[in-house]
């Protein structure tokens, strides 16, 4: 019949097994099962029951668990996996200020986020550093190093939210508050603009639209109208709209960095470049793109409009009615200003917080990103340590029955 | 504080009399110092392995009829001479705290 000793032997090698030379395992075990045997003899001679004896000893004795972790603390594995946790407890702080890096990155707009986006693959290796030697080190010392992450975790979170409270200026989007103001003001006139490119949009969508575009049509509007001839008549007519319109001015009331006149500035009307018919294009080239997102300096999101001058009021309709086809039009625009509206009410707000109420923001975040991580860790590390007592306690029940 | 590694000084105090095994040195710490000095048994073994290493102490498995063979453990040369000093480094420390607390006990003929 198997006994508390038959256990207390078998689970506590089960602990060892792995961690220390089988040598040293069999002595180990041997030596514990006679200290053992020894202790429940003499509680025997004092008239003890046996099995109370055994239970006796256990409990002098401490857990198999506890048992094995003594036994280890004099090899070297303990001491190589205690460097694991430490090296684990290390990279866990680096990760929580990398993840705080970010998590202020993203509450501030700050702009350079974009440029440390190199930092994410860091941070990846970071946190299989961290998975690695948690595991290791777990595996060896058989100890789930919960108090020493938990304190590593709350040493990295004192020292972000301190960084946060006493060392950074309250700024949005890399904007001191002394410059707050004017940023402000440049943002509005940038959304301002982008409004009224979406204005030209539509009036030039007008345009086109009151323009006859096949033979068909043109018989619907003007039934008089001669087949053979071309369409004077109605390049006036759309050269009404165009005045009526007042396109070019609408275009030059726009901030200079929204809008790139190609060309020189002549007294003519405005259209976009990519519409001119070939001839007529500026230095005979097409430019790169239309629309050119420009985010490099300033977190908000802006279009940059390229046009020409051309005299030719054939031509204006022409290209407006040519550029038909390009992706941005009106309801780009539109959705466009609704960004940068969103954009400067963010700023708005948050340039009225304090400090604390960052500090709080970032460490709320940190708090949410890597406190489940260092959570599911701990329960994985508590998984390793746990299942080989789980299966010895099956094989015990096992050989009971 | 003075005197360090108490440990280690009391195993090698009670095997400078004789070889013991593990649960005979643990009691025997026990039964000198009158019930007062413990050494638990999850320290016990750990410091022996420690002193083993060392070479402070020799080990040996003795068999025995009907029981688990006992692992019984001696004082080697290097242990001794370890122990002198652990008893040089007691004495100084007994000096120190006699100087400072019972010099005035004595003069006031307690």
């Amino acid at each position: 019949m198997a006994r508390y000793a038959d256990w207390y032997a078998v689970e506590l090698d089960s602990y060892l097994k792995g961690r220390i030379s089988d040598v040293q395992r069999f002595e180990a075990v041997r030596e514990v099962t006679s200290h053992f045997a020894e202790h429940v003899e003499e509680l025997v001679e004092r008239g003890m029951d046996p099995i109370e004896a055994e239970k006796a000893a256990i409990k002098v004795f401490g857990t198999p668990r506890t048992a094995a972790v003594n036994l280890l603390q004099g090899n070297c594995h303990p001491k190589l996996g205690g460097f694991f946790t430490s090296v684990a407890t290390i990279a866990m702080v680096v990760l929580m200020l990398m993840m705080t890096f970010f998590a202020f990155c993203s509450f501030m707009e700050y702009w350079p986020f974009r440029n440390f986006r190199y930092l994410m693959p860091v941070a990846a290796t970071t946190a299989t550093i961290y998975v690695i030697c948690l595991l290791v080190g777990t595996y060896l010392t058989r100890t789930v190093p919960a108090k020493k992450l938990l304190l590593g975790w709350l040493a990295g979170a004192t020292v972000c939210a301190g960084s946060f409270v006493v060392g950074q200026d309250v700024h949005f989007a890399g904007i001191k508050p002394r410059e707050f103001d004017r940023a402000l003001s440049n943002w509005k006139e940038i959304r301002e603009g982008t409004l009224k490119l979406a204005q030209i949009s539509s009036d030039a969508a007008k345009i086109v639209d009151k323009y006859p575009h096949t033979s068909d049509e043109m018989h619907t509007y003007y039934p008089a109208a001669d087949n053979n001839r071309s369409m004077p008549t109605y390049d006036q007519k759309a050269l009404d709209l165009v005045k009526l319109n007042q396109l070019s001015l609408k275009a030059l009331a726009i901030k200079h960095d929204l809008v790139d006149v190609v060309g020189p500035e002549t007294s003519g009307y405005l259209v976009p470049e990519e519409g001119l018919p070939y001839g007529d294009r500026v230095n005979g080239y097409y430019p790169a793109s239309r629309f050119v997102a420009s985010d490099e300096k300033e977190p908000i999101a802006r279009t940059r409009f390229v046009l020409a001058y051309t005299k030719d009021p054939k031509i204006v309709v022409q290209a407006w009615q040519n550029s038909g086809y390009v992706m941005y039009g009106t309801s780009e625009f539109t959705s466009m200003a609704s960004r940068q509206n969103d954009f400067i009410n963010r700023a708005v707000e948050m340039s009225k917080r304090n400090r604390a109420q960052i500090a709080g923001l970032v460490v709320g975040a940190l708090a949410l990103y890597s406190l489940p991580f260092v959570v599911i860790s701990l329960v994985v590390c508590w998984a390793i340590t746990s299942l080989p007592s789980a299966m010895v306690r099956t094989t015990f029940r096992r050989r009971l029955a | 504080m003075a005197f360090k590694g108490d440990n280690d000084a009391l195993i090698l105090g009670v095997l400078s009399e004789r070889a013991l095994h593990g649960y005979e040195i643990s009691k025997q710490i026990k039964l000198k110092s009158k019930g007062s000095l413990t050494l638990p048994e999850n320290k016990l073994y750990p410091a022996l392995h420690k002193l083993e290493e060392l070479g402070l102490i020799t080990s040996e498995w003795v068999p025995q009829s009907g029981k688990p063979d006992r692992k019984v453990y001696s004082i080697s040369p290097e242990g001794t001479s370890e122990l002198t000093k652990h008893r040089n480094a007691w004495k100084k420390f007994m000096a120190n705290i006699n100087s400072v607390i019972m010099d005035t006990f004595v003069k006031e003929g307690k």
